[in-house]
């Protein structure tokens, strides 16, 4: 119950979220490059509104990914619940990795 | 794969967007993943490297990949709207309407993309 409520609070985050991320990147008309990122990333806000969308992203779509995984009855639950938690905590460190390497 | 059984089996809407949420979460995630690989790993190797890997997505074929991913994420975006008023504003009466809202918006959004990205 609290997985799926945690869904739709990252879901509506996400609406915005991915808006302005395909806006702002994809659909900016610039062409995207290092120093285009790394100095829209000199800003802090810039900073957590990034940090912010990879956390929603990864709980929003692991946790889905769960979920369909869920619906074909799997014997060993609570082994697919840890790998998936694992491949959250590994991708977690590479997002914040990316966000924090451009200078 | 019995959500493809019950597309012809189950011939509304409804089942329609679930068969589409579904395969673009799917598609997304993995998207997601591969996202987050390349651009973390890519900056290990300093900003000229990152750039040549970006420019290799400028042609034709790397500019319709990015299509079809922001189509994904127009798609499951779209349709999650209508489940958040379905499951949140009562609107289960309306799901006609809102499913071709869904539509509508999937072929608004993804014409000014394409026009953004293609010109």
């Amino acid at each position: 119950m609290l997985s799926w409520f945690f869904q739709r609070v990252t879901a509506i985050f996400l609406i915005l979220g991915m808006a302005v991320h395909i806006l702002v990147l994809p659909l900016a008309g610039e062409r995207l490059s290092y120093s285009l990122v790394s100095e829209r990333l000199s800003h802090t806000g810039w900073i957590l509104f990034d940090l912010l969308l990879l956390a929603s992203c990864l709980y929003h779509g692991l946790n889905g990914i769960w979920g369909v995984i869920f619906d074909y009855n799997p014997k060993s639950l609570k082994a697919i619940g840890y790998t998936v938690f694992t491949i959250s905590l590994i991708f977690s460190i590479l997002g914040i990795a990316a966000i924090g390497g451009f200078r | 794969m019995g959500f493809i059984k019950e597309l012809y089996l189950n011939r509304h809407p409804g089942q329609y967007a679930f068969s589409m949420h579904r395969v673009t979460g799917v598609v997304l995630t993995i998207y997601l993943l591969l996202h987050i690989t390349l651009h973390s790993t890519a900056l290990l190797f300093g900003p000229e490297v990152y750039d040549r890997l970006l420019s290799k997505l400028e042609n034709p074929f790397g500019r319709l990949l990015e299509l079809l991913t922001i189509l994904a994420v127009v798609i499951h975006m779209s349709n999650g709207v209508r489940l958040i008023l379905i499951d949140f504003l009562d609107m289960a009466r309306e799901h006609r309407r809102l499913a071709f809202g869904v539509l509508s918006f999937t072929l608004l959004f993804m014409g000014y993309a394409a026009w953004r990205i293609l010109i």
